[in-house]
């Protein structure tokens, strides 16, 4: 889970970020810790977007117009909740209603969609989220952009974010269209040995006991992980991805039998953000397997009788092709 | 009265006594103990605990937060009204914010709303939440939710994000009237403790028992003893500042842990703890070393841990019991172990009638009105509206001009999916190998269904009587699992199979899915209602069941697996005004076009 977001954190085009797991694993935990591991980013003074200076990942229109900064500030990156049961003015944004009526002027509201941009947005059980909702927010984040066009609005700003979806399988699942839309799943179990529940334990209650202490002891970690984020970003377009590791990509989907093109570029965009943060300047073929299981479980055809985990499935492909054809690296 | 009864007197005194300690610690530290699930029906008992939560709360707040709240009103909007009168953006605090550092208490909790629910959630985690007015930062939300649980035990409980997050849950049950009145917790105490809580030392052996404790009940989840620990803590602090024990260091005794696991871990069992006897005959040495580094990716399986039972955990355990109402453990155990109620709970929410948006429309031909969308209606008409009035009133503080064609009510739909019951017959006479056949069919079926959101439940009857085995569900995942402990073999009690759907079929339309029975069968039964033999009592039994399933409306089709028709099948069918279909192999495909003989509405 960690690393799947290290990566999306890394290269946001990777896409979304599918976590699966019973409750008290730590799914909301560490999605809610992002802010403090990921580095400030830079807005346009006065953007309602938080807009990038540079203009990366695009402008909204008063940024465009010139109505904004010329100063700039530093923000926190966002990482929004989305609550179940929202609604589509809420998310998309909607007609100013203030603004109309007091000034008489159509103005838009932002949403949620504009709150997240440039960060994440959370979704926790993903899986029970109305179905219209899950369409509407994979859409924007795949085009960046949040066109609005309703109560004679017509409105487009950049939404550029991550999402993060989480839920329990036990408790409903998403439809499989849905699924391959996701660019990492991960599934996230309970530790299972007394040592490592003891430390959450510890952790946890030496945090209760003195919050500041505990965040001064843990800050160097968090600033070491905020600089590999750092140095990775920086290194991400100079990684080369040579072809005999592409085509080891194009193989190992072939044998899964992954519907589409997309499970294919998302392995090797992840495997680039993770060569990334390993510090290596080529992919390799390890990187590839590293991230097959979470690029490409989630684009498994279903199969109702056979009970392997979609996991172990991606493994066992992963090992007949290094039987087949011992890899190069 | 018997010893029985003065026995179950005293353990629903504990009870009650355990409820308001659970009042006093989360008025103490109310974002470290996160919560209390009460299970309590409306009553003298339930209002002399709220008031006691009040008064120990002292000048902190506690709010009611009805469960139908919207997500505006709790986390802070635009006052419409005051913005339009003073002609500025006038913000209102969400009442999470209002309780900042106190408590909100949700009565009918069971009817909490999804956003409700995951706005609570959130400000649980983070303390704060982020108001739905764009522009405005996050708002404090430090507080801790008292969510008062009505449902009855065949209902739909809390939605599993908020009791997820509860550090105790808490059954308020009627004590009785001779029963000596409720401890009282003074403010003043309160107030001491909340000092000293930070005192409180914790020992490695306290979070090893919760550790062990957690995974001998069978709870996976790392919030539980998480919370445990905290409300030890907590416990011990309170109990410092009631003798005024001051000398420090604070450490946490044997009465803390025990009452932090009856708060926090027992109500959660998932398996019920062992008799003690059982633990006397092996009496177990000290933990062993942690498990070596291979890290089993076993998922939720504990039972690496049930091995060290270390004797402290069982301990606790067994002291924690004497907390709690005879029978509750397992009850609970039960409860979660069939996952009725939690899971129920999500079902009943995603099917909700709920709001979808607004269309023109007048109030007084039904239909609330939809304010918001109102005055979006009439916005833009504003100024042109305000001209034509003339300017004596353009210069007065700003009206709103709505006329009659922009008003608008909310229009909302209930959103009916399909839910299947089916009814198998894993007696005897039915073949087993049919079984395995069925069940691969109840798999497929289900794997196609869930792109269409529908829902399964699975009822089937042998032997002596019929059982749930998959309550309503869309997961594939939580079927395959359910199915793999079926079993066949034994007599036929056709009339409990139906029974059991029946009530199943009632429980879904009571949540607003349209439910719809299908039994297979081979139309032999041989098992009345009540568990007795014989064949025509069966029968008799089994028709009369079929036309109270009949006289409630429920659809049901009738597939007979016999191997050459059975007539008994269409006289049930006919008795259910229902279809029936021979089906002598009940595979996939002939399931699914069977299926089709439910109609036009059929998936």
């Amino acid at each position: 889970m960690k690393r799947a977001l290290e990566i999306v954190a890394v290269d946001q085009g990777v896409g979304g970020v599918l976590i699966f797991g019973h409750r008290g694993t730590g799914k909301s935990t560490a999605v809610r810790a992002l802010p403090a591991l990921l580095p400030d980013i830079e807005v346009m003074e006065g953007c309602l977007y938080g807009c990038a200076p540079d203009g990366r990942g695009g402008r909204c229109d008063a940024c465009r117009a010139g109505d904004t900064g010329p100063g700039t500030a530093r923000a926190g990156v966002p990482v929004v909740d989305l609550p179940l049961g929202a609604t589509e003015d809420r998310v998309v944004g909607t007609l100013d209603l203030e603004r109309a009526l007091t000034e008489g002027v159509r103005a838009f509201e932002p949403g949620l969609l504009a709150q997240a941009h440039r960060g994440f947005l959370y979704v926790d059980e993903v899986n029970l989220l109305e179905d219209h909702l899950v369409d509407l927010l994979l859409d924007v984040a795949a085009s960046g952009e949040n066109v609005v066009e309703r109560e004679g609005l017509s409105v487009r700003h950049p939404a550029r974010f991550v999402l993060v979806g989480s839920g329990n399988p036990e408790e409903g699942e998403l439809r499989p269209q849905l699924l391959d839309r996701f660019g990492l799943s991960v599934e996230v179990t309970t530790p299972g040995d007394l040592e490592t529940r003891m430390e959450v334990l510890r952790r946890r209650d030496a945090y209760d006991r003195d919050p500041e202490d505990f965040a001064k002891r843990w800050a160097s970690a968090d600033g070491r992980i905020r600089a590999s984020i750092r140095r990775a970003r920086a290194r991400l377009g100079d990684v080369e991805v040579p072809d005999s590791v592409l085509e080891t990509a194009s193989r190992l989907c072939l044998a899964l039998g992954t519907d589409g093109l997309r499970g294919e570029l998302t392995l090797i965009r992840a495997a680039r953000a993770l060569a990334a943060l390993d510090g290596d300047d080529v992919v390799a073929d390890h990187h590839i397997v590293a991230v097959a299981p979470s690029a490409l479980r989630h684009r498994l055809r279903r199969d109702p009788l056979d009970d392997t985990g979609s996991g172990a499935r991606v493994g066992r492909a992963i090992e007949e092709l290094a039987a087949n054809d011992p890899p190069a690296a | 009265m018997t010893d029985q009864e003065s026995e179950r007197r005293a353990r629903a005194r504990a009870a009650r006594d355990l409820a308001w300690t659970a009042a006093a610690l989360v008025a103490i530290d109310p974002h470290g103990v996160g919560g209390i699930h009460l299970r309590a029906r409306p009553g003298p008992e339930l209002d002399a605990w709220t008031r006691s939560l009040a008064e120990a709360l002292g000048e902190r707040s506690l709010r009611r937060m009805p469960p139908h709240i919207d997500a505006g009103r709790l986390t802070g909007e635009l006052d419409l009204v005051a913005s339009l009168r003073e002609g500025r953006r006038i913000v209102r605090t969400g009442l999470l914010t209002d309780a900042d550092r106190g408590v909100v208490i949700v009565p009918m909790a069971e009817r909490l709303e999804r956003e409700a629910g995951a706005i609570l959630a959130e400000a649980l985690d983070t303390r704060r939440v982020l108001p739905r007015l764009p522009g405005l930062a996050y708002a404090p939300a430090d507080v801790a939710a008292v969510l008062i649980d009505e449902s009855r035990d065949d209902e739909a409980g809390l939605p599993d994000i908020v009791q997820e997050r509860m550090g105790c849950l808490v059954v308020l049950e009627p004590v009785g009237y001779s029963a000596p009145p409720p401890p009282v917790i003074d403010p003043g105490r309160v107030e001491v403790a909340r000092r000293l809580v930070r005192e409180v030392e914790t020992d490695e052996s306290d979070i090893e028992t919760f550790v062990v404790a957690a995974a001998r009940l069978g709870i996976a989840s790392l919030r539980a003893p998480i919370h445990a620990l905290r409300i030890a803590r907590v416990h011990r602090a309170w109990r410092a500042a009631g003798d005024m024990d001051v000398s420090t260091p604070l450490r946490i005794e044997g009465d803390d842990l025990a009452v932090a696991a009856a708060l926090s871990l027992l109500p959660r069992a998932t398996v019920a703890p062992a008799p003690p006897d059982a633990a006397d005959d092996a009496p177990q040495p000290p933990p062993p070393p942690p498990p070596s580094g291979s890290d089993d990716d076993g998922g939720d399986d504990l039972d690496e841990l049930k091995g060290p039972t270390g004797p402290l955990a069982e301990q606790v355990v067994e002291a924690a019991e004497a907390h709690l109402p005879e029978g509750l453990v397992t009850r609970f155990a039960e409860a979660h172990a069939r996952g009725t109620g939690r899971k129920g709970a999500k079902l009943r929410q995603l099917m909700h009638g709920h709001r979808v948006g607004a269309r023109r429309g007048d109030p007084r031909r039904g239909g609330r009105v939809d304010l918001p969308a109102t005055l979006r209606a009439a916005a833009p008409w504003q100024r042109s509206r305000r001209e034509r009035a003339g300017a004596d009133v353009a210069a007065s503080a700003p009206v709103v001009h709505v006329r009659p064609s922009d008003l608008h009510v909310q229009e909302r739909v209930r959103r009916t999916a399909t839910a299947t019951v089916f009814v198998v017959d894993a007696s005897g006479s039915q073949a087993l190998n049919r079984l395995a056949e069925v069940k691969g069919a109840v798999e497929l079926f289900l794997g196609e269904s869930y792109v269409r959101r529908d829902q399964v439940a699975l009822v089937v009857f042998r032997d002596r009587g019929a059982e749930l085995v998959v309550p309503p569900t869309r997961s594939l995942v939580r079927v395959r699992r359910l199915l793999r402990g079926m079993a066949g073999g034994g007599g036929t009690p056709l009339a409990a199979g139906l029974q059991e759907a029946w009530k199943v079929a009632l429980r879904l339309e009571a949540s607003e899915a349209s439910p719809r029975i299908v039994l297979l069968s081979d139309g032999r039964p041989n098992v009345g209602i009540d568990g007795a033999g014989g064949r025509k009592r069966a029968r008799e039994d089994a028709l009369d069941m079929a036309r109270r399933i009949a006289a409630t409306g429920i659809p049901s089709l009738v597939l007979d697996s016999s191997a050459r028709g059975e007539r008994f099948a269409s006289e049930l069918a006919e008795a259910l005004h229902g279809t029936v279909a021979h089906l002598p192999r009940p595979d996939a495909q002939g399931l699914r076009r069977a299926l089709d003989l439910f109609g036009a509405d059929a998936p």
